[in-house]
C-alpha cells in the first residue's frame, strides 16, 4: 500500500499530460475496450463511465494500478506513468454529452 | 390427390422416364452379391408410392410448416417427397448452407411461432455440423424436431462416400443434450416414434428430439398402406405445482417485507406475460426478468431487470421462476481473481419453481452450482402461476404503501439508463446506446419482434416492451453462431403475422454461417439486421486483457487473435452478394436513422436487409 501512496505524491501533477498523446494511449493501452473510446462505460458491466467528472487524479491513478475488483491491472512497467498522466488528461478533456432530455431519440416511453 | 389418381399419375411418370432408364440398374434387395437389372428392356423400374411419401404423411400430420435442410443424400427420399408428393407446403424445405444454421433457425422459429419445425440432416457429417446448435437449443428448452438420413443396412450401401456418411447409431453424438432419439425400423415405427419424439419434445421441460429415417425405409415402395396407421397426437398438459408447496411458498413470499421475483424461462405466451403481471401486483414486488423469454413488460413499474443486484443484496424473500442459474444470482465469483462473494442476506427465504430436475444429464454442465433453496417446486411455471397467484390472494398482502416508492424507484431506473445512453451520443464507432435508440426509432410504430435480447442489453433498457413476442431471448448455452439463423428462423415465423422482426448482428456471430443470409433472400424473409460490428470478438479481448493484467504483461497485445480486421470484414457487400439489400459500413452515427428507414422499407416490402454499422466494442 506504501508505494502507492508515493507514487500518488511522485506524480500528483501529471494533470498536465498531454491530451492528444493521452488519447492515443487510452487506445494502445485498449482502456476504451471496457469503457469505450470516449469513456462512456460500455454494456453489461463491461466497465464503468470514466467521463466526464472522472475520479480525481490519486484515485484514477490508484485504481489503474491496482484495481478495485474486476478490471486488470495495469503496473508501471507495462504503462509509463507519463503514459497514464497523458491517458488522465484526455479523460479529463471529454466534454459532457448533451443530456438525456435534450435527445428527441431518447425521449422514450 | 386420391390414390387412384396418384396411381395413374406416376404410370405417366413412369413411362415417360422409361427411355432414359432403360439400362438402370437398381440395388433393391438385401443380399450384396445379388444383381438385380430392371425387369425388362425399356420399362423403367420405378417406385410408385415410397416410404418416404407417407414419412410426409406424418410429418404433416404434425402440423410442421418447415423442415431447414442441407440437402444430403441419406435423406435424398424424403426430401423428394417433400417437394413432389408434398408439392413443398407444408412442410416446405427452407435450403440452408450449414447444418448449424439449419438447427438454429428452428431455434429461432420456435421462440417465434410457438411451435417446432424440422431440421433435416445426414445421420454423420451433418450431425455433426448441427451439434453446437442443438446444445443451445437443449440448453434453452426449445423444442427443435431434428431428422437424420442414415443407411442401416451395410449390404444396401453403395460404396465410398455413402459408408463414410453412415453411422451405427446417428444419435449418439447428441444424446448428451437431447430429450429422446430413435431409429424405427419400420414405417409404422416411423409414425409411432415421430409423434412420440414431438409430444415430448413439447411437453415441458421442452427440448430437442431426432428421429433418424433410415435411407432404405425412404426409399422402398411401401409394403401394406392399408396396414399403417399415423397415432393421433395429444399433447401432454405441463405439470402444475403441488398444491401444499404452492400453499408454503405464498405464505413465504406474503409474510416477508422486501420479496423479489427472478424470473427467466417462464411465459410460453401473451397469457404468461399476463400472469406475471398478476403475480408481481399481488406482491406488490419488484421483477427482474432475466429475459430467457419475454416474461415481464419492461414498461410497469415492477419491471426493474436492471437494479438485480441491488434488490437481490436486500432481499428477504426471493421467487426464483424457472431460472437456470439461482446460485449465481444469490453469490458471485469474480473475474479474473475467483474470488467468492456472498450478494444475498445469509438468511434470505427462497422459493424456486423449475422443472430442471426432471432433466439433467451429467456430462455437459449446463445444470450449474447446486443452489439449496427454502422450497422447491417440480413445476411449469406457467401452469403454477394462477394457483400461487390465489394462494398469495388469499392470504392477502399485509405489505401495503410500497407502491408509491417502487415507482419512483423505476423512474429513476429508467431515467439513469436514459442519461448513460446519452453519453458517448455522437461518438464514432457509434455507441451502442445510439444504435439501439436510432433501432428503436424505426420500430417504434410497428408490431416488432427483437430476435436476441438479454438483460442488461440497451434494448431491455430502454425500449418499451410489453409482447410476448418481443424479445425472443438468447441462445441458451452462448454457443456463438446462434443469432444470425435464429433471427433468420424468427422472421421466417413472424412473416405472415404482420410483425417486423429486427436483429441487432453480432459480426463474430455472423461469420460463422455467413450463407444464412442467402438463405433469407432466397426464401423472401424479411429481417432487419442491423450490424454491431465491432470489427472483433469482444468478449475475448476482454479475457486476453484480463489475462495480461493478471500475469503482469503487457496488453496493448489483446487484440491478435481477437481482432476481426486488417481486413476489415464488408458486411453490406457480403449481404449483397448473397441477395440481400444492404448499406454500409457506417461510421458517422447521424447516417445510421435514414439507412435503417430505408432498410425498413425493404423489410416491409418482404425481404431482408442489412445495415453495417461500425460500433463499439460494448
Ligand atoms: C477488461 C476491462 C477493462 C479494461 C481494459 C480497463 N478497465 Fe478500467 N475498469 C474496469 C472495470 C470492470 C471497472 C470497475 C472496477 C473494477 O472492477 O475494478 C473499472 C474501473 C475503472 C476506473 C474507476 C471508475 C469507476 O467508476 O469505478 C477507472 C478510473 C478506470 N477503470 C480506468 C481505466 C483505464 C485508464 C484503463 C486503461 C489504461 C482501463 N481502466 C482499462 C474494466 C476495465
Amino acid at each position: 500500500m506504501k508505494w502507492v501512496f508515493v507514487l500518488f505524491v511522485g506524480t500528483a501533477f501529471s494533470q498536465d499530460g498531454d491530451v492528444k498523446r493521452g488519447q492515443a494511449a487510452f487506445l494502445k493501452y485498449q482502456c476504451y475496450t471496457c469503457h469505450g473510446t470516449v469513456g462512456q462505460g460500455a454494456e453489461r458491466g463491461a466497465g464503468p463511465k470514466l467521463a466526464p467528472n472522472p475520479f480525481p487524479w490519486a484515485g484514477f491513478q490508484f485504481q489503474v494500478r491496482t484495481p478495485r475488483q474486476d478490471m486488470p491491472a495495469y503496473r508501471r512497467e507495462h504503462l509509463p506513468d507519463q503514459d497514464l498522466a497523458d491517458i488522465y488528461a484526455y479523460v479529463r478533456s471529454i466534454k459532457p454529452s448533451p443530456s438525456a432530455s435534450a435527445i428527441p431519440l431518447l425521449k422514450i416511453d | 390427390m386420391d390414390n387412384e389418381a396418384r396411381r395413374s399419375f406416376l404410370k405417366g411418370a413412369a413411362a415417360i422416364g422409361s427411355t432414359l432408364a432403360a439400362n438402370s440398374v437398381v440395388a433393391q434387395s438385401s443380399g450384396a452379391e445379388k444383381e438385380k437389372k430392371s425387369k425388362a428392356a425399356g420399362v423403367a423400374k420405378t417406385i410408385a408410392r415410397p416410404g418416404s411419401d407417407f414419412m410426409v404423411d406424418v410429418i404433416r400430420s404434425l402440423g410442421i410448416d418447415y423442415i431447414a435442410s442441407n440437402p444430403a443424400s441419406s435423406f435424398r427420399s424424403l426430401h423428394e417427397s417433400i417437394v413432389n408428393y408434398g408439392g413443398n407446403r407444408k412442410p416446405e424445405f427452407i435450403t440452408c448452407m450449414h447444418e448449424e444454421s439449419s438447427v438454429a433457425i428452428a431455434h429461432g422459429y420456435y421462440k417465434a411461432a410457438g411451435k417446432p419445425m424440422a431440421m433435416l440432416a445426414h445421420g454423420s457429417v451433418g450431425i455433426q455440423h448441427a451439434a453446437m446448435a442443438v446444445y443451445n437449443a437443449w440448453c434453452d428448452r426449445v423444442p427443435v424436431v431434428l431428422m437424420g438420413g442414415n443407411f442401416m443396412d451395410a449390404a444396401q450401401r453403395r460404396p465410398g462416400v455413402e459408408w463414410a456418411h453412415c453411422s451405427q447409431n446417428p444419435a449418439a453424438l447428441l444424446r448428451d443434450y437431447i430429450k429422446w432419439d430413435d431409429q424405427p425400423a419400420s414405417l409404422q415405427h416411423f409414425a409411432e416414434s415421430t409423434v412420440r419424439a414431438y409430444k415430448m419434445a413439447m411437453t415441458p421441460p421442452m427440448e430437442p428430439v431426432m428421429i433418424v429415417a433410415d435411407g432404405m425405409l425412404q426409399e422402398e415402395p411401401i409394403e401394406d398402406e392399408k396396414g399403417l396407421s399415423i397415432p393421433k397426437l395429444a399433447l401432454s398438459a405441463p405439470p402444475q405445482g403441488e398444491s401444499g408447496a404452492v400453499r408454503e411458498a405464498a405464505k413465504i413470499l406474503s409474510s416477508h417485507e422486501n420479496v423479489v421475483i427472478i424470473c427467466e424461462r417462464v411465459a410460453r405466451n401473451q397469457e404468461g406475460v399476463k400472469l406475471m403481471v398478476e403475480l408481481a401486483e399481488a406482491l406488490n414486488a419488484p421483477v427482474v426478468d432475466l429475459l430467457g423469454r419475454m416474461n415481464f413488460p419492461t414498461t410497469h413499474y415492477l419491471c426493474r431487470s436492471s437494479d438485480g443486484r441491488a434488490l437481490v443484496r436486500d432481499a428477504d424473500a426471493i421467487l426464483f421462476l424457472e431460472v437456470a442459474d439461482p446460485w449465481g444470482q444469490l453469490n458471485s465469483i469474480s473475474d479474473p481473481h475467483h474470488e467468492y462473494r456472498r450478494v444475498a442476506k445469509a438468511d434470505v427465504k427462497t422459493v424456486h419453481v423449475t422443472l430442471a430436475d426432471q432433466l439433467m444429464k451429467s456430462n455437459y454442465q449446463d445444470m450449474q452450482r447446486f443452489c439449496p433453496v427454502d422450497i422447491s417446486i417440480s413445476a411449469d411455471c406457467q401452469a403454477t402461476l394462477p394457483s400461487l397467484i390465489e394462494a398469495i390472494r388469499k392470504i392477502g398482502n399485509p405489505k401495503f404503501g410500497k407502491t408509491e416508492a417502487l415507482r419512483k424507484e423505476y423512474l429513476q431506473m429508467k431515467a439513469r439508463t436514459r442519461e448513460a445512453a446519452a453519453l458517448a451520443w455522437d461518438a464514432s464507432p457509434v455507441s451502442t446506446a445510439r444504435l439501439h435508440a436510432e433501432l428503436w426509432n424505426v420500430l417504434k410504430n410497428e408490431n416488432w419482434c427483437l430476435a436476441e435480447s438479454r438483460n442488461g442489453s440497451w434494448a431491455a433498457r430502454l425500449w418499451p416492451a410489453t409482447q410476448h413476442h418481443n424479445f425472443l431471448g438468447q441462445s441458451g448455452g452462448a454457443g456463438v453462431g446462434y443469432i444470425a439463423p435464429a433471427a433468420v428462423g424468427a422472421a421466417l415465423a413472424n412473416k405472415d403475422k404482420g410483425i417486423v422482426t429486427a436483429v441487432v448482428q453480432p459480426d463474430g456471430d455472423l461469420m460463422y454461417a455467413p450463407g444464412v443470409l442467402w438463405t433469407a433472400a432466397h426464401h423472401r424473409i424479411p429481417l432487419l439486421s442491423v450490424m454491431h460490428n465491432n470489427r472483433a470478438y469482444h468478449q475475448e479481448v476482454m479475457h486476453l486483457q484480463k489475462m495480461a493484467g493478471l500475469h503482469n504483461r503487457r496488453m496493448d497485445t489483446a487484440r491478435i487473435g481477437t481482432a476481426i480486421e486488417d481486413p476489415n470484414i464488408d458486411y453490406a457487400k457480403l449481404a449483397q452478394a448473397q441477395g440481400v439489400w444492404a448499406e454500409g459500413p457506417i461510421t458517422d452515427p447521424a447516417k445510421i436513422g435514414p439507412a435503417l428507414q430505408r432498410a425498413l422499407a425493404v423489410v416491409k416490402k418482404g425481404e431482408p436487409a442489412l445495415v453495417d454499422v461500425v460500433t463499439q466494442g460494448r
